[in-house]
Parts: C-alpha cells; sequence; structure tokens
C-alpha cells in the first residue's frame, strides 16, 4: 500500500514538472532569462545579424493568435520577469514639430522594445496584410545594445550576417560581409559589402573567378541607374539649408555593372556590383562602398 | 452481250431485268467508292479535330502549370519581401530608439544650458555651473548614441540595397520561367497536332535513298518527320508537307495562338530605390552633423561651467559681508564670460536638435517608403531596376486562353475513269487555362479546359 503510494507520489512530481516544463511561461521558471512564448507560437527560422554595432539572434515565429492577444501576452509576461518596456512611439511624439504618419505610428506602436540589466528584447510584427496563411508573424530580437554604446569598431554598423555559404563556388573579396544569403540544392544567392571602391572589386572577381573555372559569357559595363525626376527635399522640408545637408539630400547616383559567368559544367553565375552608398568624406566610414551580388545556378536546375 | 439479248429477246417472255441489275451495279460501285472516299474525308476530319484538341489541351496545360508556378514563386518572392521587411522594420525601431534616446539627451541638455544662461550672473554662479554641468553630461551623452543611430542608419541602407537586388533577381526568375514556359507550351502544342494528325502512320518506315532530292520526297519518311519534330520551336505556324508513293502531296498545317507573358504588374515600395538610398543618405548625414554639433555642444558646456565654477569661486569670497570688491567684481567678470561661452554650445545643441529632428523625418520617410503601395508595369528585364520589387500582381495577358488551328490537306488518287478528290480539312479548339489560380494572392490552382472548337 505505502509502495503504491510512493510511486504514485513520484509518477504524479514526475508529471507536474512535465507540466511546468512544457508551460511557456513557466518553462523557465528557473532561469528568469529565458523569453516566454504564446501558446501555439512556431519558429519559422532564426538568424544571428549584427544590427548597429550589436549581435542580435533574431527568431521568426508564426502564431494563430492575432497581434494585439500576441503582444498583450508579452507586456504581461515580460514585465512579470523583470523586464521594463521603453515607450519609444510616446517619446518619439513628444518631439516638437515632428509628424508621424498613421502607417509609421502603426509600425512603432506595435514594435515593442524592453529592456533589462542592460539586454534588451523587441517583439516585432509584421502588417497583418503581410500573412497568407491567416497567421500572425513576428520577431524576437534579442541583443544587449547598451554594452555598444560607448566601444564598437567602425566597421561594426555592417549587418553581417554570422552563416555562410555552403557551396565554394566563388572567391570572397577580402574583409567583404555577409549580408544576405539564400540556399538551395543547385542554387545560391548572395550578398557582400565591402568598403572597397567598385572598380576594385570589379577587377578582383574579373581576375578571381577565373580560377574558379567561370568565363564571362556577358559584361555590362558601369551604368547610373535611372530614376526619373524627384526631388528629395519635399520629404524633408525642414531639413537644414545648409551646404552639407543641401549635398546629402540630392539624389544618390546608383552605379552598378553586371557580370554573367559560365563554366564548362553549363553552371551560370550572375554577379552584380553596385556603389550607393551614403559618402561623407569627414565621417571617415564610407568613402566609398560596394555591393556584391551573386547569384549562381547549377545547369538544368 | 446487249446484241445476243437483241437477237434472242423473242425468246423471252418475261421482262429483262439484266440492265436493270446491271444499272444497279454500278450505281452500288460508284456508291461504295463515294463511301469510301467520305469515309477517308471523315476521317481525316477526325484526325484534324483530335489534333486540335491535343494541341489545345496540351498547350493549356503548359500554360496552366506556368502559371501555376508563377503563383508558387510569387508567394515565396512576397514572404521574401515580408522577411525582409520585418527585420529592416526592426532596424528602424533601433535607429529611432537611439535617435530617440539621443534627442532626449540634446533637448535635456538645452534645456539646462538655457536654464543655465538664465542664472550666469555672481550670485547664482553656483547653481548656474552645476546646471551647465548637467548640461554638458547629459549632451555627452547624445554622440555615442548617435553613432549608434548612424550605424542602424548604414545598417538598413545595406540591407534595403540586398533586399532590391534579391526581389529584382527574383522577378527576373519568375519572369524568365514564364516566358520559357510560353515557348515549351508552344513547342508541345505542335508536337501534339502533330503527333495526334495521323501523319506517322502515312509514311514510309526509315530514311530516304541518298539519291533523293526533292524535299516534299524525302518528307514521306519517317525518319525526316522525326527529325522535323525535334526542330520545332516556338514560332506559331508549321507546317509538314510530303509525296506519298503514288506521288501525292500531303500537307498538315499547325498554328497554336498563345498570350504573350511578358507583361507584368509589379507591387513596389512606395519609394524608389534611388530615393530611399537618398533618404537614408541623408539621414545619416544628418546624424552625422548632429553628432559633431553634439561633440561641440558638450566641450562647449564643460568649458562654460567651469568658467561658472569660477565665478562661483570668486562668489564665495564675495559673499561674506562686507563683500570683497575684488572677488565680486571677478565673480562678475567670470559669469558674464560664462554667460557669453553658453552662446555656443547652445548654437550647437540647437543645431543637433533641428538635424536630429530632420533626421526622425527623413527615417520615418523611408521607412513609409518600404512599404508595398505602388503597382508598376514591367515590360522588359531592367525596366523596374529604379524600384524595389515586393511581389508580382499579375501577368498582363489578353486573356486566359490558347487557340490550336490545324488543316489537312491531302491530294486525291487518279483511277483513269475514276478521280478521288478530298476538301481540305480544318479544325480548331480553344482552351482556357485560368481555373481557380490567381497569381495575388498567390493561388496555384490554374488549370486547362476546352471551352470551344470548331462545329462541323
Amino acid at each position: 500500500m505505502f509502495y503504491k503510494l510512493k510511486v504514485t507520489c513520484l509518477i504524479g512530481s514526475f508529471l507536474l514538472v512535465m507540466f511546468i516544463s512544457a508551460h511557456p511561461l513557466y518553462s523557465a521558471w528557473w532561469d528568469r532569462n529565458s523569453i516566454p512564448l504564446p501558446w501555439g507560437a512556431e519558429e519559422v527560422f532564426q538568424e544571428t545579424r549584427s544590427i548597429a554595432g550589436t549581435e542580435f539572434v533574431l527568431k521568426y515565429y508564426a502564431s494563430k493568435q492575432n497581434r494585439k492577444e500576441i503582444a498583450d501576452f508579452f507586456r504581461l509576461k515580460l514585465s512579470v520577469l523583470g523586464w521594463k518596456e521603453e515607450k519609444l512611439l510616446g517619446d518619439m511624439e513628444q518631439i516638437p514639430d515632428l509628424k508621424i504618419p498613421d502607417s509609421v505610428k502603426d509600425i512603432l506602436a506595435s514594435n515593442s522594445i524592453f529592456e533589462k540589466d542592460g539586454e534588451n528584447v523587441m517583439i516585432n510584427f509584421l502588417p497583418q496584410e503581410a500573412s497568407q496563411d491567416g497567421k500572425t508573424r513576428f520577431t524576437i530580437a534579442r541583443g544587449n545594445m547598451q554594452a555598444k554604446n560607448d566601444s564598437g569598431t567602425e566597421d561594426d554598423f555592417i549587418p553581417r550576417l554570422s552563416d555562410k555559404p555552403k557551396v565554394d563556388i566563388a572567391p570572397v573579396y577580402p574583409e567583404a560581409a555577409l549580408i544576405s544569403l539564400s540556399e538551395n540544392p543547385g542554387f545560391m544567392r548572395a550578398t557582400y559589402f565591402t568598403k572597397d571602391n567598385i572598380g576594385q572589386v570589379i577587377e578582383f572577381y574579373k581576375n578571381g573567378m577565373i580560377s574558379y573555372g567561370w568565363f564571362i559569357t556577358e559584361e555590362k559595363p558601369l551604368n547610373k541607374l535611372d530614376s526619373g525626376e524627384f526631388d528629395l527635399s519635399s520629404l524633408c522640408p525642414g531639413c537644414p539649408k545648409n551646404d552639407k545637408t543641401q549635398q546629402a539630400i540630392k539624389p544618390t547616383d546608383v552605379v552598378l555593372s553586371e557580370f554573367d559567368f559560365s563554366n564548362k559544367d553549363g553552371d551560370t553565375c550572375i554577379m552584380v556590383f553596385t556603389d550607393a552608398g551614403p559618402k561623407n568624406e569627414e565621417d571617415g566610414i564610407l568613402k566609398s562602398s560596394t555591393t556584391i551580388m551573386m547569384q549562381y545556378e547549377k545547369a538544368g536546375k | 452481250m446487249f446484241a445476243y439479248f437483241h437477237d434472242h429477246k423473242n425468246k423471252y417472255s418475261k421482262g429483262q431485268l439484266a440492265p436493270v441489275y446491271i444499272l444497279v451495279l454500278v450505281i452500288v460501285i460508284i456508291m461504295a467508292m463515294v463511301t469510301v472516299n467520305l469515309s477517308k474525308v471523315a476521317m481525316i476530319k477526325t484526325d484534324t479535330a483530335n489534333a486540335a484538341d491535343a494541341g489545345a489541351l496540351a498547350t493549356g496545360a503548359i500554360m496552366a502549370n506556368v502559371f501555376n508556378s508563377v503563383a508558387v514563386q510569387n508567394s515565396l518572392m512576397m514572404t521574401a519581401y515580408w522577411s525582409t521587411y520585418m527585420t529592416v522594420s526592426l532596424m528602424f525601431v533601433i535607429a529611432f530608439y537611439k535617435l530617440t534616446s539621443a534627442y532626449i539627451s540634446a533637448s535635456t541638455a538645452f534645456a539646462d544650458g538655457t536654464t543655465g544662461v538664465g542664472m550666469a550672473q555672481c550670485p547664482t554662479s553656483c547653481a548656474a555651473a552645476s546646471i551647465v554641468g548637467s548640461a554638458a553630461f547629459a549632451a555627452s551623452a547624445a554622440p555615442a548614441l548617435l553613432i549608434a543611430a548612424k550605424k542602424a542608419i548604414y545598417g538598413i541602407w545595406l540591407v534595403v540595397a540586398a533586399a532590391w537586388w534579391t526581389q529584382h533577381m527574383n522577378y527576373l526568375l519568375i519572369r524568365r520561367m514564364a516566358i520559357k514556359g510560353r515557348s515549351s507550351s508552344i513547342k508541345n502544342g505542335h508536337g501534339f497536332v502533330f503527333s495526334n494528325s495521323g501523319i506517322g502512320s502515312k509514311l514510309k518506315a526509315g530514311s530516304p535513298l541518298s539519291g533523293v532530292t526533292d524535299t516534299l520526297e524525302k518528307n514521306g519518311y519517317r525518319d525526316i518527320y522525326v527529325d522535323f519534330m525535334d526542330g520545332i520551336s516556338d514560332n506559331g505556324y508549321y507546317n509538314y508537307s510530303w509525296k506519298d508513293g503514288q506521288d501525292r502531296l500531303h500537307s498538315v498545317d499547325s498554328n497554336v495562338l498563345v498570350p504573350e507573358v511578358d507583361d507584368f504588374e509589379l507591387k513596389a515600395a512606395a519609394l524608389m530605390f534611388p530615393l530611399e538610398i537618398a533618404a537614408l543618405s541623408a539621414a545619416a548625414v544628418l546624424v552625422i552633423t548632429a553628432n559633431t554639433s553634439m561633440l561641440l555642444a558638450t566641450t562647449g558646456y564643460a568649458g562654460a561651467a567651469a568658467t561658472l565654477a569660477t565665478a562661483c569661486a570668486f562668489f564665495m569670497c564675495c559673499n561674506p559681508s562686507p563683500p570683497g570688491l575684488a572677488c565680486c567684481a571677478k565673480c562678475e567678470m567670470w559669469a558674464e564670460i560664462g554667460r557669453g561661452e553658453l552662446a555656443k554650445p547652445l548654437g550647437e545643441n540647437s543645431a543637433a536638435l533641428i538635424a536630429m529632428t530632420a533626421t526622425f523625418v527623413l527615417l520615418i520617410s523611408a521607412l513609409a517608403g518600404l512599404f508595398p503601395a505602388l503597382s508598376i508595369s514591367s515590360s522588359s528585364e531592367t525596366d523596374d531596376l529604379p524600384y524595389i520589387d515586393c511581389w508580382i500582381s499579375d501577368i498582363n495577358v489578353s486573356d486566359y486562353k490558347v487557340r490550336v488551328d490545324t488543316k489537312q490537306t491531302h491530294q486525291g488518287a487518279d483511277l483513269g475513269l475514276w478521280k478521288t478528290t478530298y476538301p481540305d480539312t480544318a479544325s480548331y479548339a480553344v482552351a482556357d487555362f485560368s481555373g481557380r489560380g490567381s497569381i495575388d494572392p498567390p493561388n496555384p490552382r490554374y488549370g486547362s479546359d476546352i471551352v470551344d472548337v470548331d462545329k462541323y
């Protein structure tokens, strides 16, 4: 009898622990740093990206619950765990002469920033119209922004991804940072960024691709992108009227050049080099900049 | 035979039926020959109808597949855009967060500095030194925040540039796939027309002898026909003509009409790409300007605070009664110098606040500019380049129908007394491939159905 009671107690305790562990809010009751998740939230994918010099882990979720339910969940549960919500929209609305359109207000209102012990958690929602399956998409980004306020290198503005392409089909320009990556079997698309000038980068790839067995099938020389007539100052009528800002608000030339490569197996690789960066000699960060975009396709794909 | 009957006609008392039988026999033979001829015409008609139906159905089915693939790829393009939008909006939030914090620091510094000017007199020089010191402290927090904001803006610029190209390439791949699919549908349409037109059974096996030079005679062999089938491309019209063993000419025409799929309707971001980049560049430059101003303001406030602290020190010796005249004069002098020194940091601080407000305006425009709002038409591979493509709204087609026409011409046989002729036989079929599919929202449920055929 006593033995049976002991076994029942043991099983009961085990089930209780399992239940608590399974519950998203209490799953980490021993670890108050974990971020609870609303019921039914499924992780779609995650990436680690550097933003403004801070390494963020971005986790993308989909949930059947609506945006308000999810936002309310995080406000309630994170405050219980000691996270303090920053009133970004409220603070911005206090800025004199700043008119925030409703569409941007909506984005800011649906993006919450929480802070605890110098660490930040941001909950970010996609507009509802973006949903193709009726699910609400949201991101949880976590990083320590405060730690980088006074430090960091000049280069840490680059939103580099921590991933690397699985296939080695082309040389990577020295010190170039990977910005975006998409890979499927027989297909790879990547974007790199470097502070070197476009001519230097093109020269590197024209020679470097040959050593990877590629030959040029088409070369489109440097070309300025025609963006038609527009007036940026209309976006910012209140912008200061000194020479530097007037220069800054002039349309930026987007210069691009395309090279199409092929190899003996019939694989193709399109490379596009663009130079559209904000130029600022005084700043010393972006005297020149080149974005390297490559798309590789295996023959027969 | 007639002479025999004539000579012996008196021996027959009954009616003479033989001529009638003969006449009937002739009629029956003629009727049999006409029947054979008619059945052959009917067979040709059946062949053309089958060929047109099969060709239209095959063409329509491939076009339905093309549109289904476009819908599926468009869904991925849409997801890719929204994923980037999510990342970028997060980066904007970080930029706003840093900029707002910098703005709060700068406006606190400005408020303290302005108060400090009012208090920069000998009797209140100690309080002025303290509050201007606070201004320096508040101002000193701004540069680091502004640098972080600038980095976030540069980061946004890079991700936007990557997204611009990625989305353009997505569009390009879908466009090329659709155009290639249309070519394939035309090619297959012709293939089905010729395969179902009964040509194969009418040709001689193997290849023509080496001495044969006449093209039509060569075409009478199956191997040449197979080569012809292999060579079919996406031209709308094809004809295969050949001569049979009796030197009679035969010909089959195939005409496949498929709507063009090179005119795309795209949903693009509200701001054109160069404008978006220009807005971000301008925002970055303004943040740099604000940063420089805040650094100068910090130094200026700190200098003014030190000057006012000197005035405060003289106030300490001026304050006891009776006041030390030298101390009081020096206190007044340093307080005035301090007040004068505050003008520069206040000016820089004010300029920084204006630059930050302008940065907010530009960043708000840039963020709003990424929302899918423009509808653009693209009929080439490059005319979408000035825009940030979000997804494909539609492919502008004249209608979702394909039409296949086929005609067979067969020369009749000359049998001496009898000459057979066959009329030209034509058929057409129209297939609709719209089904229940749509490209936006992506719904890959396009399907092909025959909706019209000739009534003869």
